[in-house]
């Protein structure tokens, strides 16, 4: 049984790849700052069969993350498979940006996902085998008005990806990012909930296959992405936005 | 809904375009094993087809071979009017068929300037009209039913450019820019279309012939480009062609996914 690691798990996409890859009969580390709410997925993913552990920690902090990782290893054995989901959203004009409101969004979106693949790493290269998946962002991909830092912030996971696949492919290690378009219940639609201007109906009239996401579409990729079958597949943007933003 | 297996194919009918080799065969075989209803098996080899064809009916899954040159818009309505009057109505199209991509001997072309004008023709037509050709027919079938899949197989010398394949290259970013428009008009009803970009496969050779080329010199040189350090394999085509096809991947659309072991990067 392998093990994998989701951060920001409670709730959303990130809930969704961690109850996916349960499903697919991997045990699941399902970390998030609110350990309660961690402990309810675990519950569920337990309810329907799989196997999970409920984790905490500031994924920016590495002691965090080095006591949460080890306590993982520690139930479900080496963490081959990690998914950076956790992050921030919100929506700044940018003459409004503050140095604080820049590099928290660094911090989290891009520190964080930093330092949980560097901690997990060791299990990975000692297995031989390894997935990496980065939840990024479609902004990165078009600009967001609003959101220079945190589009920025998921521009860099989206680098950080290809770098990253080319320092780990030679160790079996495949490195994937996903871009979510607009998939609601999400931190993204919550951030965007009073800056929406348009109505769903026209949102959903921007999107071919004519419906938002939901967190499952996120999950499915993500869960293919940690399978075997996609072994050939690093440095990839892995865009999911029912045709929203074409790559 | 997604059950437990997320890559089920809920007996849907699948046309398979060049499927009579390599990567081909080993789409038509993978659908095949995740619930297809049928596969109609088209090459321009109409034996190579039927030997495929053969493979899937021994698994017990009902199949035809269809044969037709997907150049030709009266051979691949003809063949696809014969298959389902065999297998039923096709919700799943995969364009796999294509001509010029990088040959075993990988021996160079001539570069663009130094190409005859009449040798431009043959690469459009399988690489880009074939496409739009199976496109044309199938289509209608899978507005009626309300839900399809369309991949088409491309090349990143498309996608990103690769010298002496120039006439090839145009034709692959002409299918691939085809795919992106069709996913934008198709969305509405339920069918989803996208690309998978290809470096270079392990060529169809026999063995011991293909264990000689894989560990030649000029084949290691190859993949030393590659982050992954191996040529690409069939299933590995395959196995993102069932993703792509299955329910899974129904808010996927107008993307083209590199399968190319890290040749290259996409945005």
């Amino acid at each position: 049984m392998k093990t994998a690691l989701v951060t920001g798990a409670a709730a959303g996409i990130g809930k969704a790849c961690a109850m996916r890859l349960a499903k697919n009969g991997v045990a699941v580390g399902v970390l998030d700052l609110n350990l309660e709410e961690c402990q309810t997925v675990v519950q569920e993913i337990e309810a329907s069969g799989g196997k999970a552990v409920a984790l905490t920690a500031n994924i920016a902090d590495r002691t965090e993350v080095r006591h949460a990782v080890g306590k993982l290893r520690d139930h479900f054995g080496p963490i081959t498979i990690v998914v950076n989901n956790a992050g921030i959203a919100n929506f700044i004009p940018f003459e409004d940006l503050t140095d604080k409101d820049w590099d928290i969004m660094f911090e989290i979106n891009t520190k964080g996902t930093f330092i949980v693949t560097q901690e997990v790493l060791q299990d990975m290269k000692a297995a031989g085998w390894g997935r990496i998946i980065n939840i990024s962002s479609s902004s990165a991909q078009t600009g967001s008005k609003e959101q220079v830092h945190y589009s920025a912030s998921k521009g860099a996971v989206i680098a950080m990806t290809k770098s990253l696949s080319q320092a780990l492919g030679p160790y079996g290690i495949t490195v994937n990012n996903i871009p979510p378009g607009a998939v609601m219940n999400t931190i993204m639609s919550e951030a965007n909930k009073d800056r929406f201007r348009m109505s769903m109906d026209q949102l959903t009239k921007m999107i071919p296959v004519g419906r938002t996401g939901v967190a499952d579409d996120i999950a499915n990729a993500c869960a293919w992405l940690a399978s075997e079958e996609s072994s050939y597949i690093t440095g990839q943007t892995i865009g999911v936005n029912g045709g929203r933003v074409v790559s | 809904m997604i059950g437990n297996d997320p890559l089920d194919l809920e007996g849907q009918i699948a046309f398979v375009t060049g499927a009579g080799q390599g990567a081909g065969r080993a789409i038509a075989l993978t659908l095949a094993r995740h619930n297809a209803g049928g596969i109609a098996v088209n090459d321009f080899v109409a034996e190579r087809a039927q030997a495929v064809a053969d493979e899937i009916i021994a698994l017990g899954i009902p199949a035809c071979a269809a044969p037709a040159d997907v150049s030709d818009i009266q051979s691949v309505t003809a063949a696809m009017d014969a298959a389902e009057a065999h297998l039923g109505p096709i919700t799943l199209l995969i364009n796999n068929a294509g001509n010029a991509g990088p040959s075993a001997s990988m021996k160079p072309s001539p570069v663009f300037w130094e190409t005859s004008p009449d040798e431009w023709d043959r690469y459009f037509k399988t690489n880009l009209h074939g496409v739009m050709n199976c496109c044309h027919r199938a289509l209608p079938s899978m507005v009626k039913a309300g839900r399809g899949r369309v991949v088409t197989i491309v090349s990143d010398a498309g996608r990103t450019g690769e010298q002496r394949l120039t006439t090839y290259s145009a034709a692959k970013a002409g299918a691939n820019g085809f795919m992106r428009s069709l996913a934008k008009e198709a969305g509405r009803y339920g069918i989803t279309c996208n690309c998978i970009s290809l470096s270079t496969l392990e060529p169809p050779l026999a063995e011991p012939e293909k264990s000689e080329f894989l560990a030649s010199e000029q084949a290691q040189k190859h993949v030393s480009r590659y982050v992954i350090r191996r040529f690409g394999k069939p299933d590995d085509v395959a196995a993102m062609t069932l993703f792509l096809c299955s329910e899974a991947a129904s808010w996927i659309t107008g993307q083209t996914y590199p399968v190319n072991g890290g040749y290259t990067f996409a945005v």
